[in-house]
């Protein structure tokens, strides 16, 4: 496995060392434990458990969350907008 | 007056005007806050309050006690998963399985503990308080539906639990507890309004103190619904028809794979097989083959889609919020929030499925994991053909200690759900149900039918 640290980067984790060092062993453990797979046979993947289609409904317009309601949980908004910090 | 009634004597006193609602609601609540203060299985206590009102509580429930999992969101009730990260957050709708209780007057009695986000087997990575279990605080009610299992054993009063389950977190408490606990087809029950832990594989499901319980409450919970897109659509069913039927000439298989437990635990469910078979049942010995796969198929496919499903919290719309440092980042800040608010057990399993679906590793976990699925599913469609039902065990050791829980790695504790996780993984339903005890602890036989067919194991419940 490659390390645990460039994986916490990519999931934007910062790591203790101590957890660095634990969550290494514990995750390398872990795939070994996974490479049992390597013996199963090949087949479909299924991507659920019961076969599902594409699911279509009426083009209806159906009342939304009002904008009060969606802002209600947000501590940081301004005049109907949450505020975020700069994204560049 | 209340005390240790069942379900079915509440709804036919209320039926008959023979409940005072306000006793009622008093004796709830006082029962409440003494369980919960001793043994911690509601994250958050909501206080019923009831009048003598007959309009209001009528409908098919006639107001009787529902708790609900955390996870599942509740119109201004915390809902937080049991994480830190959600913390504050009241969902401004509620989930549709919410809805239908609502409709048919069930009244919320609050939101119990859980593992967070649904992450465990024992409830021990709840942010909250671990629920205890009523038979021996010093031992887990199992997980992660913990406070559901342990508040359905201890209630003195006629109550059902609402819990969700994406590898076993509804068997694993109800059998840990000595209640029933039914997980039904995957998209039998809609999703709507569940806080995702792996989108592909959670299932909303009931405990209960009997089999009444769970058939009732089933009927109200199950239906079709056009905002889960993978709700099925199927016939409403009333599965109380199927109660006491006779189980002459049901075929019950017994997979050779699953007896690999405890000599007790295994003599215990024999016993129970033997208790059906003596009432006209047959049983074969049957083979799972590709169970051994299952584990890790389930832990690749459930902390990829996990990984992906706590990207959304950012710490700016709902939950934990920071004030935003003027020269702050978007990066840094969500970096922070998450790495401050999301416990060790959640950061294992968001990095484990951040990793396999990494580029160059994809197709060698996520996507064998896939196929592996394919294979289970295969396994319990032949065998579905020639039995109607299969037995084992619910869980491979009864409720142990918070001591011992301590000492297991992170692989050991996933180990926990070799059972459980193969008809989770294919979406088939099944059912704990107390068969029981081990040295004085309670222990699940696990009935599971192939998709759509809970009629079966609920029939077949009845009779144990």
């Amino acid at each position: 496995m490659i390390s645990v640290e460039k994986v916490a980067q990519i999931a934007r984790l910062e790591l203790s060392e101590k957890e660095k060092v634990q969550f290494q062993i514990e995750l390398e453990k872990i795939l070994e434990a996974f490479r049992i797979l390597d013996q199963a046979e090949d087949a479909k993947p299924s991507f659920h458990p019961v076969e599902i289609k594409d699911v279509f409904r009426e083009d209806d317009i159906k009342d939304p969350l009002s904008q009060k309601q969606a802002l209600e949980n947000s501590k940081n908004n301004e005049k109907g907008y949450i505020k975020a910090p700069r994204a560049v | 007056m209340f005390r240790d009634i069942t379900i079915e004597e509440f709804l036919t006193r209320s039926a008959n005007d023979d409940i005072d609602y306000s006793d009622f609601a008093d004796y709830v609540n006082r029962e409440t806050e003494k369980l919960n203060k001793k043994y911690g299985f509601l994250r958050e206590v909501v206080k019923l309050e009831m009048k003598k009102n007959p309009e209001k509580i009528t409908k098919k429930m006639f107001g009787l006690p529902v708790s609900i999992k955390d996870c599942i969101c509740t119109k201004g009730i915390g809902s937080f998963a049991g994480s830190k990260i959600l913390e504050g957050y009241k969902p401004v709708f509620d989930a549709h399985v919410v809805e239908n209780l609502k409709k048919e007057n069930g009244a919320i009695l609050g939101k119990t503990n859980q593992d967070c986000f649904g992450f465990g087997t024992f409830s021990v990575y709840s942010d909250y308080e671990i629920p205890k279990n009523p038979i021996d605080s010093e031992r887990s009610c199992g997980g992660s539906s913990g406070g559901c299992g342990g508040i359905t054993k201890a209630a003195t009063f006629p109550h059902i639990s609402i819990g969700e389950s994406t590898g076993g977190s509804i068997s694993s408490p109800a059998a840990f507890c000595g209640v029933y606990g039914l997980t039904p087809t995957y998209g039998l029950v809609s999703r709507y309004g569940l806080i995702d832990y792996a989108n592909s594989l959670d299932k909303i499901g009931v405990l209960g103190k009997n089999i009444f319980d769970i058939a009732f409450s089933l009927n109200i919970i199950a239906g079709h619904d056009s905002r889960d897109s993978t709700s099925l659509k199927t016939e409403k069913k009333d599965y109380t028809k199927v109660l006491d039927k006779p189980i002459k000439g049901i075929k019950i298989g017994i997979p050779k794979e699953y007896m690999q437990v405890d000599e007790k635990i295994q003599k215990t469910v024999w016993n129970a097989v033997k208790k059906l078979e003596s009432l006209g049942a047959t049983y074969q010995e049957i083979s799972l083959e590709n169970t051994k796969y299952a584990l890790s198929a389930y832990y690749i496919i459930a902390t990829a889609e996990a990984s992906t499903n706590l990207a959304k919290y950012c710490g700016l719309r709902y939950g934990v919020q920071n004030e935003i440092a003027k020269a702050e980042s978007f990066n840094d800040h969500y970096k922070k929030i998450r790495t401050k608010n999301f416990n060790a057990e959640a950061k294992r399993r968001i990095i484990l499925g951040t990793f396999t679906r990494m580029s160059g590793y994809r197709d060698q976990y996520y996507l064998k994991a896939m196929k592996v699925r394919t294979l289970v599913i295969n396994d319990f469609k032949r065998v579905f053909k020639n039995v109607d039902i299969i037995a084992s065990p619910a869980m491979p050791i009864t409720a142990p200690k918070f001591s011992d829980i301590e000492k297991l790695t992170p692989m050991e504790h996933y180990q926990m759900d070799v059972l459980t996780v193969p008809p989770n993984l294919a979406g088939v339903p099944m059912i704990s149900v107390p068969c029981g005890f081990v040295d004085g602890l309670p222990v699940g036989l696990h009935l599971i039918a192939d998709h759509l067919q809970e009629e079966k194991i609920i029939q077949a419940a009845s009779w144990v």
